[in-house]
């Protein structure tokens, strides 16, 4: 997880972890201060769509 | 909450993952050896971009992928690959975190190849490459699936095939300079009947293309 940015702005993301395992983050979520815009990791797998890209 | 994804993939995942077991074995075979006829000439980390269904990841080695199909990049997960839902050319990793970025058989589904090879430009190290997997324009194979693409094939037509100019103009533009070009699958379409070996150099005739391009 360190070594991602923002897809929009490439700026620091802030990781919130809601539950995670031995291995692996299974739920929480990465947050961009300076896009205001959280990308929600799901099922183990976050998802860094930009926000207008998302269905 | 669940992820959601608008992948033309999504809806056919299991139907393209199948492909590489069954009709497609001894190509998806044929592109593998290719492959690992570079693998210990490519620096790590390695990511691949478009990972589907995490099939060649898993055969490569490559531990990463990131894909914008939520249930191409679950069945990745089952084979132990750690992937991410996003688009390659709005990259999420930091500049120059890969030593190798891999796009296999993904240029000719992506809306932006440029915008796609400048993104792995910037998250490659100094030394890094980018090695491309592609079906060209030109070959026999590309003949056949641009065929598909105009019955309305459900994967082909979300394809555009680019020849071997332009995909060398493109990586040269992303600034990328060739290193080397492996050509395979010079049996033609619905005549495969074996694994083949790859042949050094650009081959028109050849229905898979393996290209290795450094970070200038």
């Amino acid at each position: 997880m360190d070594i991602l940015v923002c897809p929009v702005c490439k700026g620091e993301l802030e990781l919130t972890v809601e539950e995670e395992n031995e291995e692996e983050i299974v739920t929480g979520a990465l947050h961009c201060a300076k896009c205001d815009v959280s990308y929600p990791i799901e099922d183990t797998i976050p998802n860094l769509l930009p926000p207008d890209q998302r269905a | 909450m669940t992820n959601k994804s608008d992948s033309p993939f999504d809806n056919l995942a299991s139907v393209y993952d199948a492909w590489f077991e069954g009709e497609g074995r001894l190509i998806f075979a044929t592109e593998v050896r290719a492959f690992q006829e570079i693998l210990t000439l490519l620096p790590k980390p390695w990511l691949e971009v478009g990972v589907g269904s995490g099939r060649f990841a898993q055969a490569l080695g490559i531990p990463i992928g990131i894909d914008p199909s939520v249930k191409l990049l679950a069945m990745a997960r089952k084979r132990g690959i750690s992937g991410f839902l996003g688009k390659g050319e709005a990259g999420f990793f930091k500049g120059e975190s890969f030593g190798t970025v891999f796009l296999i058989v993904t240029i000719c589904f992506v809306s932006s190849p440029l915008a796609v090879l400048k993104e792995a430009h910037r998250i490659l190290k100094a030394d890094g490459k980018v090695v491309l997997g592609l079906v060209l324009r030109e070959s026999p194979w590309g003949q056949f699936y641009q065929a598909r693409k105009k019955e309305g094939h459900p994967f082909y037509r979300h394809a555009t095939f680019y020849s071997y100019e332009e995909i060398a103009k493109l990586l040269k533009e992303a600034g990328f300079a060739m290193e080397r070009v492996l050509s395979t699958l010079f049996q033609k379409p619905n005549q495969v009947t074996q694994v083949e070996a790859p042949r050094e150099r650009f081959s028109p005739e050849a229905g898979f293309t393996v290209m290795v391009a450094g970070k200038r």
